[in-house]
C-alpha cells in the first residue's frame, strides 16, 4: 500500500517536474527563433529591455527585424559614399570609420565645438558628410540620416551609453 | 591632467626611436606576445655596422584624388615644402605608396605635378591603391618597378611589393573599377589578405644570398609584414615566411605604410615601424596594438592635418632606424 502510494507520488512530481521546466523552455525556444530575425539585438538584450511581453505582436517584432535590417543595409551602402550627396570630394565615411570605428554614438548628445553647441549624433553626422567629406547632407530625421545612424550604431552595438563622456 | 599631456607631449616631440621603443617596453615589463605571433625579444646584441650614420625622409598613404579633392592637395604641398626645408637635404625620400587612391593615370599625373618641386629624389613602393585599376601599369609608368633592393652607406635596402591580392575578379566577372573598388575598400570582406608571393619569395631568397649577416637591413612594405588586424587587412598572410628569409641577420628594420597611424613591433630579430598618413588617420583596431608600441592620440577631424605627417629618419651606426614623427597635430600650422 505505501509501496503504491510512494510510486505515485514519484511519477506525479515527475510530470509536475516536467512541466513546470520544459514548457517554459520550449514557449522560450519559439520566442527566440521568432525574434532571431532582429538586427543587433541578441535575445537576452532583447529580453532585458523589453517594457513588456505583450506590447508587440509576433508579426510586429519580424517586420521591425525587417525594417531595422534594411536600413542596415542602406546605411553600409551610404557610409561607403563617395558621390554626392554623401561626398563632394571622393572621401568616404568608411575610411576614417572603417566599420563605425571611434564614431562613438554612445556619447553623444555631446557639446561639439565644431557646431559650437550640444549636438545630436545625427547633427555631427552631417557635419562630418559637408566639412570633411564635402557633400551635402540629407536633413535630420530623414530616412538616409536614420539609415546612417543605424550602421553607425549597429557596429557600435554594446558600448556603454554615457552621454558626453570624453571616448578613451 | 597634466602629466597626462606632458607623456603625450614626449610621445609626439621626442624622437620615437628604436631605442626609446625598446626602453618603453622593457619598463612596462612586456614579456606577452600579440595575437601568437609576435614575441619581443630585447636582448640580441648586434655587431652590425653602417658605414657612415645618413638620414632619409618617409612620406605614405597620400591617396590624392585628384582636383576635386583640396584637402588632399593642401596636405601633399605643405608635406613638400617642409620636406624642402630640410638642411641637410636627406639622401633620399621613400615614398611607401597609395600615392592615389583610384589607381588611374590622371590621378598619378597629379601627383607627379604636385611632387616634382622636391629637391630630392624619391623612391618609390606600391600600395593596392596604385594598383588594382589596371593592375600596375599607370604605376609602372610613373613610378617604376616595384621590387627592387639598393647598397647605400653600407645599409642592405629592399623595397617590395606586399599588395599581391588572390584573383576575386575573374571568375565574378568584374570591372576594372569594380576590382579597384573592392581591393581598395580597408574592410570589404572579398579580397582577402595580402601576399608577397611565391616569385617575390623566391627574389628575396637570390637577393639575400649576397648579403652578409652583419650587414643591416632595412626593408620598405606597404602593408605591416606581420598579422596586426585582419579585418582591416593590416596583415601580410605569408610575412612569416619573409621573416624566416631574415633568420640570422644582426640589425633588420622593416618600414610600412598602409595603417595610417603609429604602431611599432618587434618579432625575433625584425624591428618594424609604420609610418603616418598624408590622406587621412585610421582608428587603432579593436584587437588593440602589439605589446609595447606607442599609441598616438586620436586625431581632430576639424583640423585637416590631424593625425597626419611624415617622418625624418636617421640611420645610426649600428645600422638601426630612429624614426622621427612629424605629426601634424602638434605643430601649429
Amino acid at each position: 500500500m505505501n509501496k503504491k502510494i510512494t510510486r505515485g507520488r514519484v511519477l506525479f512530481l515527475a510530470v509536475a517536474g516536467a512541466a513546470v521546466f520544459l514548457v517554459p523552455m520550449l514557449v522560450n525556444a519559439q520566442r527566440q527563433s521568432d525574434t532571431q530575425t532582429l538586427p543587433g539585438l541578441a535575445h537576452e538584450v532583447q529580453r532585458k529591455h523589453a517594457q513588456s511581453e505583450e506590447i508587440l505582436d509576433r508579426e510586429s517584432v519580424l517586420k521591425g527585424g525587417r525594417e531595422l535590417q534594411a536600413m542596415i543595409a542602406l546605411g553600409d551602402q551610404l557610409w561607403h559614399g563617395r558621390d554626392l550627396p554623401m561626398s563632394g570630394n571622393g572621401q568616404a565615411c568608411n575610411m576614417c570609420h572603417a566599420d563605425g570605428a571611434v564614431t562613438h554614438p554612445e556619447t553623444y548628445p555631446k557639446y561639439k565645438p565644431q557646431i559650437g553647441k550640444v549636438a545630436t549624433v545625427q547633427e555631427m553626422m552631417g557635419w562630418c558628410i559637408a566639412i570633411p567629406n564635402q557633400g551635402k547632407p540629407f536633413p535630420l530625421g530623414s530616412k538616409e540620416m536614420n539609415a546612417l545612424e543605424a550602421y553607425m550604431n549597429w557596429n557600435n552595438r554594446g558600448q556603454i551609453l554615457e552621454i558626453g563622456a570624453l571616448p578613451q | 591632467m597634466n602629466e597626462k599631456q606632458d607623456a603625450l607631449d614626449r610621445l609626439m616631440t621626442a624622437e620615437l626611436s628604436r631605442r626609446n621603443f625598446m626602453k618603453m617596453s622593457a619598463l612596462a615589463g612586456i614579456a606577452a606576445s600579440v595575437g601568437g605571433v609576435v614575441t619581443l625579444d630585447f636582448l640580441s646584441p648586434s655587431n652590425a655596422r653602417a658605414a657612415k650614420p645618413f638620414n632619409f625622409a618617409l612620406m605614405a598613404d597620400h591617396h590624392t584624388m585628384g582636383p576635386k579633392n583640396n584637402y588632399m592637395k593642401l596636405r601633399c604641398e605643405r608635406a613638400v615644402q617642409e620636406m624642402n626645408k630640410l638642411n641637410p637635404q636627406p639622401d633620399f625620400i621613400m615614398s611607401l605608396g597609395d600615392h592615389v587612391h583610384d589607381g588611374s593615370d590622371e590621378q598619378m599625373k597629379f601627383f607627379d605635378e604636385l611632387f616634382a618641386p622636391l629637391k630630392t629624389k624619391v623612391k618609390y613602393i606600391t600600395g593596392e591603391h596604385d594598383w588594382y585599376l589596371d593592375m600596375g601599369d599607370s604605376y609602372q609608368k610613373h613610378f617604376g618597378k616595384t621590387t627592387y633592393s639598393w647598397d647605400q652607406n653600407g645599409v642592405h635596402f629592399i623595397a617590395l611589393n606586399t599588395v599581391h591580392l588572390r584573383d576575386f575578379w575573374t571568375a565574378r566577372g568584374l570591372s576594372a573599377e569594380e576590382r579597384m573598388g573592392i581591393a581598395g575598400t580597408l574592410n570589404h570582406p572579398l579580397p582577402g589578405p595580402f601576399h608577397v608571393g611565391e616569385k617575390q619569395l623566391g627574389w628575396l631568397r637570390d637577393d639575400l644570398a649576397k648579403v652578409k649577416k652583419s650587414t643591416p637591413i632595412i626593408i620598405f612594405s606597404h602593408s605591416p609584414l606581420y598579422y596586426y588586424y585582419k579585418a582591416w587587412n593590416f596583415w601580410t598572410e605569408d610575412a612569416p615566411e619573409v621573416h624566416l628569409l631574415l633568420e640570422g641577420y644582426e640589425q633588420v628594420q622593416v618600414i610600412h605604410g598602409h595603417v595610417h597611424h603609429i604602431v611599432k613591433n618587434r618579432i625575433g630579430n625584425i624591428n618594424f615601424d609604420s609610418s603616418l598618413s598624408l590622406g587621412w588617420p585610421h582608428p587603432y583596431p579593436t584587437s588593440g596594438l602589439p605589446a609595447g608600441s606607442p599609441q598616438m592620440p586620436r586625431a581632430n577631424p576639424a583640423n585637416i592635418y590631424g593625425g597626419l605627417g611624415w617622418e625624418t629618419n636617421r640611420v645610426g651606426e649600428d645600422g638601426g632606424v630612429d624614426m622621427n614623427y612629424r605629426e601634424w597635430s602638434r605643430e601649429k600650422v
